[in-house]
């Protein structure tokens, strides 16, 4: 059971989803983010969640958490807005 | 047409070896973070709740810092970090295995049964659970039938031009579809329950 593998059709998949995701361009992953006043809320909460988990493990001064978050704050504000 | 596997835009990769990992950290850029995150909640998905992908990724990244999981030189630290990620899940997958022949092993009987099940044979509860997994994949894009079909014919192993002449989707139709199944991966909203 140790050597079990899930299917190779799943495994397939989801390493084309990581390809997709490692891939994309920037201009991707801000239409991404701005989608929705919904995604732009949960991208701004991801970004700060990272930055700590990031600074966190490597003990980072609190300036690398405080950098300016992706897409601008102006973009954000504007988005939520919108109705989902 | 876009192929399958495209390269991400100023990637961050080992130069030598006493590369800085924290340093590489460090350095991702807002867009990087968010690749990131999509990629923790990919190899995340259908994990138990008590196990979160920033959990993984947290578990990640400290394996990468304190050189249990060595950065090798030329890989971009994005790729890194989601095979990082992907080995963790694969190994909790393995232990919920373990933990489930332990038990079994309780009983004689049943000890047989065990080593039989652990040298040929997945456990079916396995089998369902790739299958569930695999359903919830399709279920993702439900709705969106070049999206499915893509998704088939990637997991059949398909080149883009062959899932193009197998499905009928032209070469405009399959980049648009591909693009718009990017942006839903990159979500950071992306739901994959």
């Amino acid at each position: 059971m140790t050597n079990w593998q899930p299917p190779a059709e799943l495994l397939r998949l989801l390493e084309a989803f990581a390809d997709e995701i490692a891939g994309s361009s920037n201009a991707e992953v801000e239409a991404a983010s701005t989608a929705t006043g919904a995604s732009a809320r949960a991208t701004m909460e991801t970004l700060f969640r990272m930055r700590e988990l990031i600074a966190d493990a490597i003990d980072e001064p609190a300036e690398f958490k405080k950098r300016l978050p992706f897409p601008d704050l102006a973009a954000i504000s504007e988005l939520r807005q919108r109705p989902n | 047409m876009e192929r399958p596997t495209v390269t991400a835009p100023a990637v961050i990769i080992a130069e030598e070896p006493s590369r800085d990992i924290a340093a590489a950290l460090v350095a991702l850029s807002s867009a990087d973070l968010l690749r990131l995150s999509a990629l923790a909640r990919l190899w995340t998905r259908g994990m138990p709740e008590t196990l979160s992908w920033a959990d993984v990724l947290q578990e990640a990244v400290a394996r990468a810092l304190d050189g249990s999981r060595k950065w090798p030189l030329g890989v971009p630290i994005l790729a890194f970090l989601s095979g990082v990620m992907r080995s963790i899940c694969d190994d909790h997958w393995r232990h919920e295995a373990r933990e489930a022949r332990v038990i079994v092993r309780s009983t004689e009987a049943a000890d047989a049964r065990a080593d039989e099940v652990g040298t040929s044979h997945p456990d079916p509860e396995r089998v369902v659970a790739a299958a569930q997994a695999l359903s919830d994949v399709y279920d993702l894009f439900a709705g969106d039938n070049a999206a499915l079909k893509i998704i088939t014919g990637l997991a059949d192993g398909l080149t883009a031009a062959e899932i193009c002449e197998v499905y009928g989707l032209s070469e405009r139709e399959y980049d648009t579809t591909r693009k718009r199944m990017r942006r839903a991966l990159l979500r950071a909203d992306f739901d994959w329950s």
